[in-house]
This record gives structure tokens, sequence and C-alpha cells, in this order.
């Protein structure tokens, strides 16, 4: 507390706290206080996006193809326009041919243009062929059925590895086609770097491993399905009511796809039923948007459930070959990593997803010397990949940790010795950071804090390691426990920008309007916090307004994990700002100077006299009397440095092997996030998160027929982890404190969906002795490789 | 899309004669009883149209669980959550407890009924196994008379039953387990509620003094294309005790009677093996509590 003196800076924010290493004292920061929509969400006031009526909305259904591969030699549409109560038909005839990518991302972005609204080529069983607007939606679907379509029907590949072979059938042919790595090869990105030396690396490594894992389709399935309204304003502007991550974009690639300026498009995104990555993708709102400014009539889209498996977008399969050379001791000296995404048909976050595999988990080990990472993804016949929670850092965790346990088996470690030889921690960096980023180079940082240590003493602890490696039980049913580590980013660095306006209203509340995107996460809560915190009010007197084009500043929308860590900062400064236009306003009134005073709970406090002033008053003078001003600011916030959260996850099974089920007993996570904005909301992050990556260790996946259509797009037969089949679950935050970030924050929402895929199947190694290098671990899978372990001849 | 409502008409006789008259117009109206698989047909927009029967205005079919002469007798509108309510089914027959409260979730077992499950002949139903290993008779009334068929003798083939279409299930019979059965039920599905089986295993073994197999009931469901009871595996056992020999002997038998099924949930070979494992755990199982110790 050195108060600076000097009258020439009078603008020097007075900091409470000089230099902070913990929660410590916080009066609302790292408090669970009351969701600010928990009232409203749970009485079903809240309104989303179909929640509001529109008189003489139109229904929009599409025409899907069912074809993997072809193209559209003739569409007739004169049926369907004859039915009664149709509006408007859309297909590849009376469009625009705009070519964009759907992937909402920092412009220009980083996926390639390749997706026309509509085509007259067909790239997988599902793409749109024709969209009908009408009065009801089982008209719309009626007419979808009368529209004739003749096809060239093409030659489809499925395969990601046979797709990027010389004279398999090329998907994208389109010369106006932009940004694809290599189109003539199905190649839609790639990338490549290399420390230090791998082959010499290998060569020269006491022990070397080479393996190949292998993770498949799956899909977002928030509660929510994706669902958009559109209508004219008074001034015949477009409005977009979407259940969106990235509002901005949105308004962004609809006004290039519609081709109007971003003036005219105002984007809405009202209560949402979850994201996690599939609403980062505009690829409705543009639809919906070319039939209100053609009818001039509010126009929806809603999709079914089949539609968000098959016609949505996906987590992109990866192929994840792994190559580690290690010294005896144990040092990890080389890592080498080459990832295949499989893209599908279309190129949406092809290069960042694959980007990520090696981004995110290659600094894990910091202290290897040689690191190589090539990552490809391949056009396929097949789903649109996409953003999905992880994005990458999923995949590329998934060999990483898998193969960790390999290693400490090979060289007689245990697991968690290995881990705590290798890995990265406080004050270090790794070359990995400056050389790989999202797209492009990244930026090299130092770990300001790292509790990774921590995280794996209190997980070890927790699942009774030492005695649970060793006891796997009598009789047919064996159980085992696992672990993995894993470290994720907050915002992509350089590139995710966030916008907060605070203003203060006469009665001592706060306007805080922000474009960052709460898709349920507890987003709008986390970010009041931060604000109430640097005003010194109480949560209630913030009242934010999130995700409004027309009215909230600039976010690049819910995704990266940079919420809380990018527009929470940005918050900050904005509330921060505010608070000196107060002290300002006060020093005026109480003819004190500004640093000697102080905020506390809604009032101006002189340091010196102790007298008082309330923000009412402040407010109040500022409005109405003298020196008339609005005391408001606008902040923005950008980051060069993405401080990982990380995180230990254990794992307890039980496999049978009489049937190969593999049952989760116990899940334990300890985490560390910087400091917890609100801890209770972190939790759920971390818990949601992990139950998201259990369900895709253990049992989702995309079954495709020998045509590339999915036969199982429901969920009687995709089968999601429900609240019934949850292990017992531990979470522990280890708290740190991130110096870079708001209030000590760091991010939380992706990294613990990471995990599970390699725990349990550490864990299933441990307890059968089997080692699966590819998810879902299915009975069937499961059971045949442990037959395979007990008749090797036989197999 | 949905199917279109107008194309759908309902008849709801006020007793059973008027209903197994109406039975007699051609085509037949389908019977529709908790209307769990039919309106999952309707909202696909795949139920053929046309005319349907409810049996709820029926009062002769609304009747509570019985237990005469040793059997139970389940009425057509006995739904699940009746029999996992009735204390003596929870005693008595427990399988079909267990077999109960693992179909759908609560709305579904109080609306779906043991009849509609038999009828409807989905070689994964849950409800058909244990009935059929406790050699229940299904009773098929129509307008010229009531005939009583064991349920095991119900199916021919895929979605093939007994049924006439002018028939109505108007009761199931189910003979109450010697004592001294040792009973085995076991599902083995993707997750542990609300997920169709891969292999589904419902069994009964009476062993004598002598410890030799007096009767065993073996019924696969998921593994065939119709619930299927394994006789042939069932006849190498009898008069057998079911030791390393017997169980081998039962396993390489069972290995040539099925045929199984390969679809979305799983695979011919997994089910096949998985089919072998838990007839060996089962013979192998001392206790009747066994097979619920192990479940799922
Ligand atoms: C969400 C959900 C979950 C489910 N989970 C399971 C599960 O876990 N396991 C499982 O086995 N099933 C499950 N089912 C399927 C269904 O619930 C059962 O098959 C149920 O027993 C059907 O009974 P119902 O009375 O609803 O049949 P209905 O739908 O009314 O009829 C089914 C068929 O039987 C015929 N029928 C009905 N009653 C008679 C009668 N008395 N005489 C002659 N014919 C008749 C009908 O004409 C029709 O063909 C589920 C269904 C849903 C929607």
């Amino acid at each position: 507390m050195s108060p600076v003196k000097s009258p020439a800076r009078p603008k020097k924010p007075a900091r409470p706290v000089k230099s902070r290493n913990s929660a410590a004292g916080f009066k609302v920061v790292n408090h669970n206080v009351e969701k600010v929509d928990g009232i409203c969400l749970a009485t079903g006031v809240a309104q989303f996006v179909d929640d509001r009526k529109f008189p003489g909305l139109l229904f929009i259904k599409f025409l899907y193809s069912p074809h993997a591969h072809a193209r559209i030699t003739k569409i007739d549409t004169t049926h369907a326009e004859q039915l009664k109560g149709v509006r408007c038909i859309l297909h590849y005839g009376n469009v625009p041919r705009v070519l964009h990518t759907t992937a909402g991302q920092g412009y220009p972005e980083p996926s390639p243009y390749d997706a026309a609204m509509f085509d007259s080529k067909v790239r997988y069983v599902g793409d749109r062929v024709a969209a009908v607007a009408a009065e009801t939606s089982d008209i719309a679907e009626e007419a979808c059925r009368l529209i004739k379509v003749e096809y060239d029907v093409l030659p489809a590949v499925f395969d990601p590895e046979e797709a990027i072979k010389a004279g398999a059938p090329v998907i994208h042919d389109e010369p106006d086609l932009r940004g694809a790595h290599d189109a003539k090869r199905n190649m839609a990105a790639h990338v490549g770097i290399e420390v230090g030396s791998v082959e010499k690396g290998l060569a020269k490594a006491d022990h070397r491993f080479e393996d190949r894992y292998e993770l498949g389709y799956a899909q977002h399935c928030p509660i929510e399905p994706h669902v958009c309204i559109t209508y004219l304003d008074d001034r015949d502007r477009l409005v977009i009511r979407t259940s969106t991550q990235v509002p901005f974009h949105a308004r962004r690639i609809c006004a290039q796809v519609l081709q109007i300026p971003e003036g005219q498009i105002r984007v809405i995104k009202p209560r949402i039923g979850g994201g996690f990555g599939a609403k980062q993708e505009v690829f409705l709102e543009y639809v919906a948007g070319l039939v209100t400014l053609r009818t001039r009539r509010p126009a929806k889209i809603e999709q079914t459930r089949a539609e968000e498996f098959y016609a949505s977008r996906t987590r992109h399969p990866h192929i994840v070959n792994m190559r580690i050379g290690v010294k005896k001791n144990g040092m990890i000296e080389t890592l080498d990593m080459k990832a295949l995404s499989n893209t599908g048909a279309y190129g949406t976050h092809s290069l960042t997803v694959v980007c990520n595999c090696g981004s995110k988990a290659l600094p894990l080990y910091n202290k290897a010397k040689n690191v190589g990472f090539i990552g490809e993804a391949a056009y396929t016949n097949l789903p649109v990949g996409g953003a999905y929670r992880g994005y990458g850092g999923t995949q590329g965790f998934y060999a990483l940790e898998s193969m960790m346990d390999d290693i400490a088996e090979k060289l007689g470690m245990d697991p968690l010795a290995l881990r705590r030889k290798n890995h990265i921690r406080l004050g270090e960096s790794s070359p990995v950071f400056a050389a790989l980023g999202e797209g492009k180079e990244g930026y090299d940082q130092a770990m300001a804090s790292c509790k990774l240590s921590e995280c794996i003493d209190i997980g070890e602890k927790e699942i009774n390691w030492a005695v649970e490696r060793k006891n796997h039980g009598r009789g047919p049913v064996k159980t085992g426990v696992g672990c993995a580590i894993l470290m994720q980013g907050s915002g992509i660095p350089g590139i995710d920008m966030g916008g907060a306006t605070v203003k203060l209203n006469e009665d001592g509340s706060f306007n805080l309007l922000v474009g960052a995107t709460d898709l349920g996460t507890g987003s709008d809560t986390v970010l009041a916090q931060i604000a109430a915190e640097a005003l010194a009010v109480p949560v209630g007197k913030i009242l934010i307004y999130s995700s409004d084009t027309d009215f909230t500043p600039f976010d690049v929308g819910a995704y990266a994990s940079s919420t809380t860590y990018i527009s929470g900062g940005a918050v900050k400064k904005a509330a921060e700002n505010v608070r000196r236009q107060i002290l300002s306003v006060a020093a005026e009134i109480l003819s004190e100077k500004a640093d000697n005073l102080a905020c506390s709970d809604g009032h101006v406090v002189s340091k010196k006299t102790k007298k008082k002033i309330s923000y009412r008053n402040i407010s109040l003078r500022s409005l109405y009397s003298r020196n008339q001003f609005q005391i408001e600011a606008t902040e923005s916030h950008v980051s060069y440095v993405s401080p990982p959260p990380f995180a230990a996850h254990f794992a307890k099974v039980a496999v049978d092997t009489e049937t190969g089920l593999v049952k989760l007993l116990k899940y334990v996570m300890t985490v560390d996030c910087g400091v917890a904005i609100h801890p209770k909301l972190a939790e759920g992050q971390a818990e949601g998160a992990a139950m998201n990556g259990i369900s895709y260790a253990l049992t989702e996946e995309f079954i495709f027929n020998a045509r590339g259509a999915m036969v199982n797009a429901s969920f009687l037969d995709y089968k999601l982890f429900s609240t019934r089949d949850l292990p017992e679950m531990k979470t522990i935050l280890v708290p740190s404190y991130e110096p870079n970030g708001p209030f000590g924050a760091k991010s939380i929402a992706e990294i613990n969906i990471n995990g599970p895929a390699p725990a349990i199947g550490n864990a299933i190694k441990n307890a059968c002795g089997v080692r699966l290098r590819s998810i879902p671990y299915t009975p069937e899978k499961v059971l045949k490789a442990i037959r395979r372990q007990s008749a090797p001849a036989a197999a | 899309m949905r199917s279109y409502l107008a194309e759908f008409s309902v008849i709801s006789p006020r007793s059973l004669d008027e209903a197994l008259w109406a039975l007699k117009q051609r085509p037949a109206p389908a019977p529709i009883a908790g209307g769990t698989d039919l309106m999952v047909l309707l909202n696909a927009g795949q139920l053929p149209p046309g005319a349907y029967l409810n049996l709820h205005s029926i009062p002769e079919l609304r009747r509570p669980i019985e237990f005469v002469n040793g059997e139970a007798c389940f009425g057509a509108l006995t739904t699940y959550a009746d029999a996992r309510r009735h204390p003596e089914i929870r005693k008595r027959l427990p399988m079909l407890c267990l077999a109960a409260r693992e179909i759908g979730a609560l709305q579904i077992q109080s609306r779906g009924t043991w009849a509609g499950n038999i009828v409807n002949a989905s070689p994964a139903a849950d409800g058909v196994p244990a009935l059929m290993a406790y050699d229940a008779a299904v009773e098929l009334s129509s307008a010229s008379g009531v005939r009583s068929v064991a349920l095991a003798d119900f199916y021919s083939g895929y979605k093939q039953t007994a049924r006439r279409p002018d028939e109505l299930v108007t009761a199931i019979r189910i003979p109450v387990p010697e004592k001294e059965a040792v009973q085995y039920y076991r599902k083995v599905g993707t997750r542990k509620f609300q997920a169709i089986s891969k292999v589904l295993l419902a069994g009964i073994m009476v062993l004598g003094k002598d410890r030799r197999i007096k009767k065993i009931r073996l019924v696969y469901a998921s593994v065939m294309p119709y619930t299927y009871r394994a006789r042939a595996v069932e006849a190498v056992l009898e008069g057998r005790v079911p030791d390393g020999a017997a169980i081998k002997a039962a396993v390489a038998a069972l290995r040539s009677e099925l045929k199984p099924i390969d679809d979305v949930r799983s695979t011919a070979a997994y089910r096949l093996r998985v089919a072998c494992n838990l007839l060996e755990e089962f013979l192998s199982a001392s206790s009747p509590s066994r097979g619920e110790a192990r479940r799922g």
C-alpha cells in the first residue's frame, strides 16, 4: 500500500493490493455467489431462442443428399412450389455463390473457404441440397420430398488415409476454392514443426516407443439443438436470434454470405442450452436470413436430434502416430507426433484442431530437446468436423498419456514417477509454445502459475493409488487404476479479443455490457463477479447484458477456454477505469486527492478522514449537477500469453473379463485453474467436461453403413452417459494464482474433457493387462483384446 | 416426420366381446395398450394408417395381478410397474422384477405392458426372456374362442408370432418355479439403463438331490432374430451334474446352436462369445442370488 503521491499522474490506478498471490481477501471473486440467471432459468422465465413467438413465422426444412459424393445434374422444384403453404425454396440455382467457411473464428479465418450456402455438388450423406420455407414444418418437409433431384453419383472416400493417396476421388475440385492446403490430394490443412532433431534424438534414445492411436466421431449433443429465428426490424435490418457461441462472427459470416454490410445485421444470443463447440459454427443463420430477406417474414430453423448428428458438426476423428525416445532413467528426450485429422466434407477448424493436437499436448513434457509435429487434415465424404471442447487437445493427450504408461511399464517405473520426472513446472517454458500456435506460430510463455505436482500428489492419495495399482480383485472382474495429466490454454494468444463496457447508474448499480457469450456456462455470473470485485460492490449491483451485436462491444465469443481469462480481463479493465472515474469525482466532492480515497462496499472512503460518499451520490452529481458526464468506460483485452490450467485425472475401473464391460467405479480430478472465480461453477465445468470425456471414451461412436450414412443418429443407439451412469466423482480444485489473469484466474472449460480416454485406458491396462489404442472402449473391443492376449496363437 | 393424424382412427370398445367382434374386421385393427412401441412409430411417421383398438376402455382387461393354482396371472394391461410393486412377484418370480426395473425409465414402466412387449416381438425385448424362462403361457382370445400357447412356442422368426390378427392377448400365466430353483438374469448393454441389450440371458435350473439337473431353461435375447430358448443345450444338460465337463459340453452345444445376429448394437462374434460366457457363469453359479449380484 504505497499511494502514489505525484499529482502529475492522477490517472494512475489506485491499487488496493499491490502484489497478490492468493485468493485471500476477495469479497466477491472466489465465492459461490448466486448465479445471475439462476432464478429465471429455474422458473422458466428466461427465454431461449424458440421461447419467443413471432406472428407469421415460416418454418424451414432441408433436403439432404442421400449420396456421399455426387454432382446434382438437375433440380426440379415445380411440385414442391405448388404445395399449398410453401413460400420459398432455396438451392444452388437461386442463391448467390459465396465460398466461405462456417467456422466462427478470428478473421481472416484459418479454415479454408470451401463451403457454399448450396452447391451443385454434394460431398456427404447429409450435405444440403435445398431448403424449403413454409407455413408449417410438416408442409416444409413434405415439399422437400416433392423436390426432384437427379444426381451423377461419384466415387466416394471415407478413410482419411485413403483420401490423401494419389488417385483418390477429389472432393473439392471447385476452381474458386481458397485456403485449402492441397485440394487435389484432399488435404485441407497441413502443418509441420521440428525443434532439435527428432530422428537423431530417437536414434540416440535408450528406448524408443512408437504406436498409433485412434479417436472417432462424436457429437456435442447439447440439450438444445441448433436453432435460429430471423426477422426484419422496423428499419428493415435483419435480426438474427440464434443459439450461437459466436454472435460477432455470426454477424460477419452472414454479412459475407448474404452480401450485405455487417451494419444491416443484428445478432442476438438469448439464453442457450449448451454448445460445447457445436455452436461455434455458422451454417443455419444465413439460410434463415435469406428466407427472411426474400419473403420479408420471420423464419425459423430448428434442427432435430438426428440432424444434429448427421448434418451439423462433430469432433474431428484423428489417427495419431506417436513416437517417444527416453533415457534409461526415464527422461524424455524426444517427442514426435503425427496427427491425421478427418475433417469430413468441409474443412471447418481443420487446421487449428490438428495444430492443437500437438500444441496443447507436447509442451507438457518440456524437457524433451527434440520435438516434432506434423498435422494433416484430410477431406473425406463423411460428416463435417468442427470445434468441440478439447479441440485437438483431446486427441493429442490420448496418444501422449497412453504412451506414457507403456513407457513406465517398460522401464519398470511407477507411471506417476515418470510423469513427475518430466512434466513442465513453474517458471519453465516449452519450445513448442513459440513454434506452434493455432494455425500459425505461437507465442513463447513461461509458466507463471503451475500446481501440477500438487495435483498429482493430491489425486494419488484420493484414489489410493499405491494400493489400488496392485489390487485387481479375484474372479472374472478385474479392477485397476490409471491416470493422465493435462494442460490446456486460456484463450488464443494474440488473437482472441474481448470488449466490455461498464457504466454507472443513479442508484449505484452498473450496467455491464459484454460481447462474451454465456451458453449455460455461467460466464455472465463470473464476469459480473469480476466487475463487482473491481468496483467493490455486491454482484447484485452489476446488471449484465451480453451478446447482442447492436448493444455490446465486440468479443470473439465463447471458445478456446477464453471467456473468463480474455473477456474477464476486459471486464476488469473497464471496471477499474470506471472506478478511477468514480474516485476522481469523489475527489472533487471531498476536495481530496483521488489517491487518498478507496472504494469499499458501494462507497468511496477517505483513508485520512474516514469520510464516506456513496456511489449513488457520486452518480447523481456526475449525471445532474456539476461537471456533468456519464461515468462509463469501454475496454478491450488481448493476451499474448495463454496460461495453461493443469489437471491430473485418476480413474478406477472394473473390467468384466467375461463380457468386456468396463465399469468406471471412481473418477478423481485435481485441477489447477488459478483462482476459481466461482468455485461451484468451476467444479461444474470440470465434472461436465469429464462426463463428456468419459462417455466419449466408453460408449459414443458414429456407425456408418457402406454408403457413408450414419445409422445410429439418435439417442436410442448413440449412447451418452446419463446421471445414472455417473461413477463416484471427486473434483478437487488446487488453487494457484495466475498473475496474467483477472484476479488470478485461468481457464477450466476444456481441459477436463481430455483426461478420461487415456486415464480409463491406462486403468484398463492396469486391471487386466490389455492396452487399447482406440476409443470407445466398447465391450466388443475389450473382450476381443482380452481373448487375443490370453490366446496369442489363435489371433 | 410425424404421421398424419387424420389417417388414424381409434375404436374404444366397452366390453371384451365388442373388442373381439371389432377384431373380426379386415384388416383387423391393431390393439394399442401402453402405446410405448406404437407411439414411437407414429412420431417417426412409420405407423401404418388405419384403425386401432384401444384396450384401456375394456373393463375385463383391467384387472390386477392374481395368483391362482401356483401360477401368477397377468392381464392384458399389466404394466412393469404393477409387477415391480407386487410383493409376491418380487418374492416368487424375482427375474420379472429385475427385468421390469431395467426397462425404460419410470414413465415407460408405468405405461408399457408385458403383453405389448410379447406381441411387439422385438429380439431385444427385455420382458420376454424372464417370462419364457418361467415357462409362461400366453392366452389368446378371439371371437371364435380362447387358446393357450406356450411363450416358448410363440415365436418362429423375426417378428413372426403365433398370434392371428383377430386375437388379443388376454392373459399371461406364469407358473411359480420350485423353491430350490437357481435363477440367473443378466443383461449386457452399452450402458446401465435405457440401453437396448447386446446379449441377455435368463436362466432357471433345478438340481436334484444327486446334484443332477432336473430342469433347465436357457433363454437368450438380442442374440437370435427373436427371443430364443436354447433347447438343444438344455437337452445336453438335463440329467447331468453341472460340472466342468458338462459346462464344456453345453458351451460347445451352444456354439453350434446359436446363429447370432450382427447389427449396430454389436457383432455376431461378440454375441456368441458373451452368450457362452454367461452360460458358463450361470452353470457355475451355486447360489440363487448370484445372478443378481453380478448384473450390469
Ligand atoms: C423410451 C422407451 C424405452 C423403452 N425401453 C425398453 C426396454 O428397456 N426394454 C424393452 O423391452 N422395451 C422397451 N421399450 C419398448 C416398449 O416400452 C415395450 O415393448 C412395452 O412393453 C410395449 O408395451 P405397450 O403396452 O406400450 O405396447 P403398445 O405400443 O401398445 O403395443 C405394442 C405391440 O403390441 C400389440 N399389442 C399390445 N397389447 C396387445 C394385446 N393385449 N393383444 C395383442 N396385441 C397387443 C400392439 O398392437 C403393438 O403391435 C421402450 C420404449 C420406449 C418408448
